[in-house]
């Protein structure tokens, strides 16, 4: 397990940087009546936002902490896919209910 | 032989139509330094990466260890000692350095925190964060964190790039003493003199393909690196055997 300051605050700013993906979709679909359901599948959906999760997460801090954990001998890859199982299991969640 | 620890060998890499690397081969030797040399755009960097397993080669292999990947990834080599010091920023702009160290004392059973700190006289910023250095500042942390690590193997990519005098000694020091515990070390940049005499040995990375040139007087002998290199005619001062 990585070192547990890391893992938080990675899971933390996954967290955030889902929520501000939420935000801005129901901003969009809210000022220009842009309903991504429309545009795209609900699976489809799922996999921009979790995408964009993830870009967000890691370009903001320029890959650093991915090299700098691997460099510690942390599974990155798996890192990803812990950060993005919040936003995932919402997301298919909220799908689920929507339908 | 038997002292090398790593080696990637017969590297190939392409990016679309263009081929960077042909057939280019590293090696790094226990308690030696290998100073990789070439212009920019040669492949020195694409091919320290794949030596670390941040980027897949297109042919070729790694061996780290005694352990053939052809397709190494750096997690599973940093397990088996070795570390990547990237050209570009290694630290969380998220986190104080004394978080940096905590984490590597909490992976890294065997670290060497206070050694590290004090080799690259880094006590006074402990408590700030790496976006608030300078970039002198930014390349001791990172050599630190890599010192403290206490790897068998780094590869560090243009450390002394932008940094002043002073500086580039510290981290001079600080892969001197990385070698003397047995750790192998490969360094590249256009800093020539500085890596020429850090250098047990150069590599001379040009046309997609790595020519080892030997210890610096022999590599400033050879005429196609003084001229294609260097340019100059001229061998240029460097420390030679005593």
């Amino acid at each position: 397990m990585p070192y547990r300051p890391f893992t938080i605050a990675i899971l933390l700013r996954a967290a955030g940087s889902w929520i501000a993906v939420r935000v801005a979709m129901l901003m969009l679909q809210g000022m220009y009546g842009i309903d991504p359901s429309l545009a795209l599948s609900a699976l489809a959906s799922l996999g921009v936002i979790v995408t964009a999760t993830i870009i967000v997460l890691f370009d903001l801090s320029r890959l650093n902490e991915r090299l700098f954990l691997g460099n510690l001998g942390v599974r990155t890859g798996a890192l990803v896919a812990l950060a993005a199982l919040p936003p995932a299991s919402l997301e298919a969640a909220t799908t689920a209910l929507a339908s | 032989m038997n002292d090398t620890i790593l080696q990637a060998d017969s590297i190939g890499k392409r990016f679309g139509r263009r081929t960077v690397l042909s057939a280019s081969t590293l090696w790094a030797r226990a308690g030696q330094v290998v100073a990789l040399l070439g212009r920019n755009g040669s492949g020195k960097t694409t091919l320290l990466k794949i030596a670390a397993g941040w980027m897949a080669p297109d042919w070729g292999i790694v061996i780290f260890r005694g352990e053939r990947a052809p397709r190494p990834r750096l997690w599973r080599q940093a397990r088996r000692g070795l570390f990547y010091l990237p050209d570009r920023g290694l630290l969380s702009p998220a986190f104080t350095l004394r978080r940096h160290f905590e984490a590597v004392a909490h992976h890294s059973p065997r670290a060497h925190v206070h050694e590290a700190i004090e080799l690259c006289a880094l006590g006074e910023l402990l408590d700030r964060r790496p976006r608030t250095f300078s970039g002198g500042e930014r390349r001791r942390a990172a050599v630190a964190v890599a010192f403290a690590r206490r790897p068998d193997c780094l590869l560090a990519d243009e450390p002394f790039h932008g940094i002043m005098p002073l500086d580039a000694e510290v981290l001079t020091d600080a892969f001197r003493a990385l070698a003397r515990t047995g750790c192998a070390v490969v360094v590249t940049g256009h800093e020539t003199p500085t890596l020429l005499d850090l250098a047990d040995d150069v590599l001379w990375q040009t046309a997609g393909t790595t020519h080892p040139l030997g210890p610096a007087h022999v590599a400033l002998a050879n005429d196609a690196f003084r001229r294609d290199y260097l340019a100059t005619d001229q061998a240029p001062r460097a420390p030679g055997p005593e």
